[in-house]
């Protein structure tokens, strides 16, 4: 099957410390792929590479199964299949929604009556119907960031680069952003490349996750890959009973893993190795306390900063 | 070439904005007052004087609406990044370059052509076979940099500094005219030369076209590190060299009385010094950083010093340069409250923006401190800035003139202006942070000059031959005003409601 997105060493130096480097992955065609890192890690700067706004210094991009060269005139064609949501994302502030949208509409080639519907499908959809016809400059921030969505969407691409879609947006927006992407990626074969800080959405949306640093791809895969791939295995018991600090130490010896106590009320085992659940309920049963809740899978908050601390 | 839906939309935004005509109007104004002493005394009757007009003054004009129509076309959607968007989308980069220019140039041109038509029917300007001429040249020379700018616009960080290459552009002239002055060549041209100079400016133009059109990349366009990186540098450099000079006794002196850390302090007991300082330090700092007010003040005064000179021999100096006296306050008057509204409403609208006034608000400052002290540095700053630069350009250009000044009548005229420029600043300043909507301060900004007209009438009334008591009635109904809209606006949440309705 044809890849929406095929990336392979692509580099992007300012500076020998700055930039990205050594950048290799994909994006099927459906698939939502996350990019997550620190500030400065070289989230915009791959963006704007993989959008032509930046000129790679090596690498290769191949956007449908063909190569491009994205700072090239011929790249231009290919851009009606691309979507983009850049962060904090600029309109002309004088002029409506509507006309904002028309302007693009017909760079990207969706014109006449076309446009009519579809911007007011995807108005409607945004919650911004009602605001049609005002001045962008009255807008608030969650409203821009409703708008370029609108406006990233309008012309049905293949593929949609997000670079921090939730910033500014309401609970209710929120879930609005993330039913729109699912479906689109579901239901009408969409790509999605989103770049976010908001791990929690990350985690409800994303197909594969990459984590940057300094530039380098760090760790990438799915969700389930990353939680089986990290160094140290934490879990979380809720005990019975309050456990005194001798069975605590005999336990420590006994399961070969760390065991502390957060509060009165949790203990944290961490080991090296996975731990089997049937083994720590047993081993507190002969002490005679019973587990009451288990937690053991990590979520990509504690993922994501195991994943930096490790060298 | 051009994208016509983007054309559209950019000049939309251009034509259809009251912001962008009202900076225009300010500069229509200054020129106005120009033109109508060059016609007092007599100039506007000669051939010869109207194309010097046209092609000299007509360039000037040109810049200065590019500074206007440059800002809302290429600098701020680079700020907003509207520009990225317009980027990634399928529209080549050099149609996006050309489709802004031609939208600027449209702006440029009916502001331009406004100019000579209104010149032409109240100034009685002779529509000649050489006007044309003249206007083809300014079109062509002003094109010429247009596609200069555009192209040095796309490559810069901020507004601030494509006003300030115009700046300097327009102070080029200044220098070109004054040294032509000097050597006493002869600047009145005719029309074989006009011919000639249209020719050569049309190459130009066409050159200029050529360097615009070379390739640009994206990539020029949207780093953002290329001025921090500059700046880093320059300010490195500043630290290493400057750290010596900060123990001088006159800086320590300096520091003292213009706190650094004024919202930092400790001492409660120096709040209020210290913050009405803090305001006031920031606030001409930042007004002297806006090149605007230098354009404003170098602008209208020049021509008119220099074009005088062409046609003096019908009149005697004596007399020229009592003309030139009785302009001085209201031309004078005009500058100071065009650079007053720029800098007030720019500086605040950005404070706002980046919610910089909540945050100062949210500090032990007070509101009172906050007007009062911002608005006292604009006026320090602007006043300064402008009565140096027309009385340098006066100095320099035309010694006859200056030394008119240099009297007590001269310095009264300085007084009344000094108190002028205070109120003024004042007023915007409390237009901008106190009054919900900015649109206030622009309808002000037409106001204030028919305000101050009408109290300048109502203290005539009292028919009094001292000039002191006159001024001082007007000034005393003026603050009356201002006071009462003071008590009428001025709290700190008032500031703080009219921030959060304002929509910039």
């Amino acid at each position: 099957m044809i890849k929406a997105l095929e990336v392979a060493n692509l580099t992007k130096k300012y500076t020998p410390q700055a930039g990205v480097e050594n950048l290799s992955f994909s994006i099927a065609s459906g698939e939502v792929l996350a990019y997550i890192g620190h500030n400065g890690a070289g989230k915009t700067t791959t963006i704007r590479t993989l959008l032509g706004l930046l000129k790679s210094d090596s690498g290769e991009i191949k956007y449908f199964g063909k190569r491009y060269d994205t700072y090239a005139g011929d790249f231009d064609a290919l851009r009606g299949q691309l979507g983009v949501c850049l962060d904090n994302p600029g309109f002309y502030p004088n002029l409506s929604a509507l006309k904002n949208l028309a302007l693009f509409g017909e760079l990207y080639g969706v014109c006449g009556a076309e446009f009519s519907s579809r911007a007011e499908e995807l108005l409607k959809k945004m919650a911004l119907h009602h605001v049609r016809n005002d001045r962008v400059q009255t807008f608030s921030k969650g409203m821009r960031q409703k708008l370029a969505l609108v406006r990233a969407m309008l012309h049905k691409p293949k593929l949609i680069f997000l670079d921090e879609p939730m910033t500014g947006l309401d609970p209710a927006a929120r879930v609005l952003m993330r039913e729109t992407v699912r479906e689109l990626a579901k239901e009408q074969g969409v790509s999605f490349f989103l770049a976010s800080h908001d791990l929690n959405e990350v985690e409800q949306l994303a197909d594969n996750i990459i984590i940057l640093e300094k530039g380098r791809i760090k760790q990438k895969g799915t969700l389930a890959e990353l939680q089986n791939a990290r160094s140290v295995f934490s879990y979380t018991l809720v005990p019975d009973k309050p456990v005194s600090p001798e069975v605590l130490e005999k336990l420590r010896s006994v399961l070969a893993c760390a065991v502390s106590e957060t509060d009165a009320s949790r203990i944290n085992l961490s080991a090296t190795t996975p731990v089997k659940l049937a083994r720590v309920v047993a081993e507190f049963a002969k002490e005679n306390i019973e587990i009451l809740e288990f937690h053991s899978a990590m979520n990509l908050e504690q993922i994501y900063f195991e994943s930096l601390r490790r060298e | 070439m051009i994208n016509r839906a983007l054309l559209k939309s950019e000049l939309e935004e251009l034509f259809a904005n009251p912001v962008s005509w009202f900076q225009a109007i300010g500069f229509h104004a200054a020129m106005f007052i120009a033109l109508s002493f060059l016609v007092l005394i007599g100039a506007g009757k000669k051939q010869d004087f109207w194309n010097s007009y046209v092609l000299f003054s007509g360039t000037a004009f040109w810049l200065m609406m590019t500074i206007v129509s440059a800002s809302y076309i290429f600098t701020k959607p680079k700020i907003s990044r509207t520009m990225d968007a317009l980027l990634v989308s399928p529209m080549p980069v050099a149609e996006f370059m050309n489709t802004g220019i031609l939208a600027c140039a449209l702006f440029n041109t009916v502001n331009l052509v406004m100019h000579f038509l209104i010149a032409m029917r109240y100034m009685h300007l002779p529509m000649a076979m050489q006007t044309g001429l003249a206007l083809a040249g300014c079109f062509s020379l002003g094109m010429a940099l247009l596609f200069v700018l555009a192209r040095l616009a796309l490559n810069m960080d901020s507004g601030e500094q494509l006003n300030g290459y115009i700046a300097l552009c327009i102070m080029a002239l200044i220098i070109f005219l004054a040294l032509c002055n000097t050597l006493r060549v002869d600047m009145r041209i005719s029309a074989p030369q006009l011919a000639a100079l249209s020719v050569i400016l049309l190459a130009v133009f066409i050159a200029s076209f050529k360097f615009a059109s070379r390739k640009i990349e994206k990539e020029e366009i949207v780093r953002e590190d290329k001025g921090t990186a500059r700046m880093s540098k320059a300010s490195a450099y500043c630290r290493r060299n400057l750290s010596a000079f900060a123990e001088n006794p006159a800086v320590k002196l300096w520091q003292a009385l213009f706190p650094r850390n004024a919202l930092r302090t400790n001492d409660s007991a120096k709040y209020g010094r210290n913050n009405f300082l803090f305001f006031m330090r920031q606030a001409s700092f930042a007004t002297l950083k806006i090149p605007f007010i230098y354009v404003v003040a170098a602008l209208p005064v020049w021509p008119a010093i220099w074009l005088t000179d062409l046609h003096a021999e019908e009149m005697s100096a004596a007399s020229l340069a009592l003309d030139f006296a009785g302009m001085m306050p209201g031309l004078l008057t005009l500058l100071l409250l065009i650079s007053i509204y720029q800098c007030a409403t720019q500086i605040f609208t950005e404070d706002k923006r980046n919610n910089i006034v909540s945050e100062f608000l949210c500090s032990p400052a007070t509101g009172h401190q906050l007007v009062l002290g911002k608005a006292l540095g604009i006026a320090i700053a602007v006043f300064a800035v402008t009565i140096a630069i027309v009385f340098a350009e006066l100095a320099v250009l035309k010694p006859v003139f200056f030394a008119m000044f240099i009297n007590a009548a001269g310095f009264l005229m300085l007084a009344r202006l000094s108190v002028l420029t205070i109120i003024f600043s004042l007023f915007f300043t409390l237009c901008v942070l106190a009054v919900k909507d900015r649109r206030f301060a622009n309808i002000a900004l037409l106001g204030v000059p028919f305000l101050q007209w009408a109290i300048a009438k109502a203290a005539n009334l009292a028919h009094s031959p001292d000039m002191l008591r006159r001024y001082s009635v007007e000034y005393g109904i003026m603050i009356c005003i201002w006071l009462a809209l003071y008590v009428l606006y001025l709290s700190k949440r008032r500031i703080l409601e009219a921030e959060s309705a304002l929509h910039i």
